[in-house]
């Protein structure tokens, strides 16, 4: 994970040598600052420090909320295909910074611009939406949760569509902020991606076992002492910040929250215990590594980072499913 | 009246002429070099320049084209993927495209002056910014805009000089276009009714009223159909354009190659237009880059608008 992340800092549309880079970073830690000597430009100090390090950290935090959000959703619904999408808040997040985009709103907060911050909220109300609508008499059952999830994202990602043809000028930064990319991390976005995916990871492994009991049926769980509403909404409403927060600043990436989970499940069983862990692991290291593939291989231009997940992802997937069934045969 | 109007309108270019002689905001006297300072960019951003750049990154193909017009070719280090014109912009180092530029290959040319525009590059611009980059966005959406454009970008290079002598060049070329059509109109001649062809695949996708293709058009003597828009660029039914029935159609050259390829369009050759042959391609680099080329897409758009004269 740590080699990763170096190597991911060293690699990029500017040539710096792995050492330099590596003792750059080395520099800037408290302590072991002192020991190095700096023996670099400024140059390449800032585009290791200002401009690799903010998007390699961020691509980290994201994989990881990405690949955690799946983990949890798929346990929940009990659905190999629900994703960090599923109950609107990727379209959430999308409509609110496409409002922000079409609207050309300047406001911003402690160095965050207003997109993020609209993607944020946009993110959280349509999944307030989704369950407002879904709950019947205090009660919402996760096939309806599932089936208001899709129909509000339709209904979203429609008046996304609209705003992008109304909107003349401002319909490609739309269009870019949609295809998802790392491209504008800095450490701001950073710093506030931050606490959602720590808090939202310590949640999740907490309630790791909790998670495995529903996996046996509500009824079942309830039966063994598992206040399985008041538990669902808990993890809902974990999943749902940390994909917040995770599409708020990088847009609508796909694949890695949907597959991490099953690759990490084919290595570690379905015991969420470890695969949580597991998938925030995966998920972190899945995209930190995409994303160096994005800003390297056309270098200076760059591939829009879902490409690559899914370029990458779908027959590494294939194969890993191929051989468990093998196994299993 | 409509003389009357059309005499206006040579009296405003006059005008226009004059007050873009003495320069943006008459802060300077005419033709001095001015030494560099602070300076308010089309975004409405204040950019402190200490002294005349000396290696200027571009991240247009139209800023490259004006910087290279003033003459600082040699201090351009840095280019997109699409600077093709003039040829020695494409030995420039590349630092990715205009809609993705690479933050790192830009700051490792170590420019003192990112020339960059709004739009699509927003965003990227706060990031430049906090990278420490001295960036001025320009944002030219017309002609007349993109005359002072080129002389801003002259000020804050140190070329007002330069500047101003391809700006009288490119406005008296546009005096006289619109010369000759205040002529036409004069003689009675009415505006022929073109439509503009950026793209084509089952819908045709037009030009609306606020882009700058609409207002060559209009200069040039034309009547834009896909005003009817306000926007930039939208797409127009098939069935609205064989309603419409353009005088006479073009094409920018991204989208057909030869006038003739129209005709293998089923139904086509019914438009006027296609049936007197008068479908022209024009070059599109000079249509959509706000640089100093801009002139010959004015005047290529009035050659093919009135052939005769």
């Amino acid at each position: 994970m740590l080699a990763a992340v170096i190597v991911a800092v060293a690699l990029g549309a500017v040539y710096v040598p792995l050492a330099t880079s590596f003792r750059i970073v080395l520099s800037r830690l408290p302590l072991l600052g002192r020991m190095v000597e700096a023996t670099w430009t400024p140059t390449q100090e800032t585009i290791i420090v200002s401009v690799r390090l903010p998007r390699v950290l961020l691509a980290l935090l994201v994989g990881m909320g990405l690949a955690l959000a799946g983990a949890i959703f798929q346990g929940l619904f009990r659905n190999p295909m629900a994703d960090p999408s599923i109950i609107g808040s990727s379209q959430g997040a999308a409509l609110g910074a496409t409002v922000a985009f079409f609207f050309g709103i300047k406001a911003g907060l402690g160095g965050l611009t207003s997109v993020p911050l609209f993607a944020f909220a946009g993110s959280l109300l349509a999944v307030l939406a989704v369950y407002a609508i879904a709950r019947v008499g205090g009660r919402a059952s996760i096939a309806s949760l599932l089936l208001v999830g899709i129909a509000l994202s339709s209904f979203l990602a429609s008046i996304v569509s609209l705003l992008m043809v109304v909107s003349e000028d401002r319909m490609h930064n739309i269009f870019f902020w949609l295809m998802g990319g790392l491209g504008t991390g800095n450490w701001d976005m950073v710093l506030a991606v931050l606490p959602f995916i720590a808090v939202g990871a310590a949640a999740a492994l907490l309630l790791a076992r909790d998670l495995n009991l529903l996996m046996l049926g509500e009824e079942r769980a309830a039966q063994l002492g598992l206040e399985t509403e008041r538990f669902k909404w808990t993890m809902i409403a974990v999943a749902s910040l940390v994909v917040g927060a995770a599409v708020s600043v990088s847009g609508i990436i796909g694949f890695v929250g949907l597959m991490t989970p099953h690759i990490v499940r084919l290595l570690t069983g379905p015991d969420h215990r470890f695969l949580i862990p597991g998938s925030i692991l995966g998920g972190g290291l899945f995209l930190v590594l995409a994303d160096t593939l994005a800003r390297t291989v056309i270098a200076p231009n760059e591939l829009p980072v879902g490409i690559v997940t899914a370029f990458f992802g779908a027959p590494f997937f294939i194969y890993l499913l191929r051989r468990s069934r093998q196994q299993t045969a | 009246m409509l003389r009357k109007r059309s005499l206006l309108t040579v009296l405003a270019l006059c005008i226009l002429a004059a007050s873009l002689l003495s320069g943006c905001g008459g802060s300077e006297k005419k033709g001095e070099e001015r030494s560099p300072g602070v300076f308010t960019d089309d975004l409405g951003r204040e950019v402190t320049l200490e002294e005349a750049p000396s290696r200027i990154v571009s991240v247009s193909p139209a800023c490259t084209e004006i910087l290279f017009a003033l003459g600082l070719g040699d201090k351009v280090v840095g280019v997109t993927e699409y600077c093709d014109y003039p040829e020695e912009a494409l030995e420039k180092e590349k630092i990715g495209t205009f809609t993705t530029p690479s933050l790192e290959a830009i700051v490792a040319l170590n420019p003192d002056l990112v020339l960059a525009t709004g739009g699509v590059q927003a965003e990227v611009l706060g990031r430049m910014e906090e990278l420490g980059l001295t960036v001025y966005a320009v944002n030219p959406t017309t002609f007349d805009e993109t005359l002072a454009t080129i002389l801003e970008v002259g000020e804050i290079t140190g070329t007002t000089r330069r500047a101003e002598e391809i700006v009288t060049d490119m406005n008296q070329r546009a005096v006289e276009v619109a010369r000759r059509v205040n002529e036409m109109e004069a003689r009675g001649k009415a505006r022929p009714r073109a439509f503009f062809e950026i793209y084509y695949e089952n819908n045709v996708w037009t030009v609306g009223k606020g882009s700058i293709i609409s207002n060559l058009i209009r200069l040039a003597g034309g009547e834009n159909i896909g005003d009817m828009e306000s926007g930039d660029y939208y797409e127009f039914s098939v069935e609205a354009l064989m309603s419409q029935n353009p005088q006479v159609y073009l094409v920018g050259s991204g989208s057909m190659f030869e006038p003739g390829d129209i005709t293998s369009r089923p139904g086509w050759d019914r438009m006027d237009a296609v049936r007197d042959g008068r479908v022209y391609v024009i070059e599109e680099n000079l249509l959509y880059r706000t640089g100093p080329r801009l002139i010959d897409g004015l005047e290529a758009i009035h050659a093919a608008l009135y052939p005769e004269d």
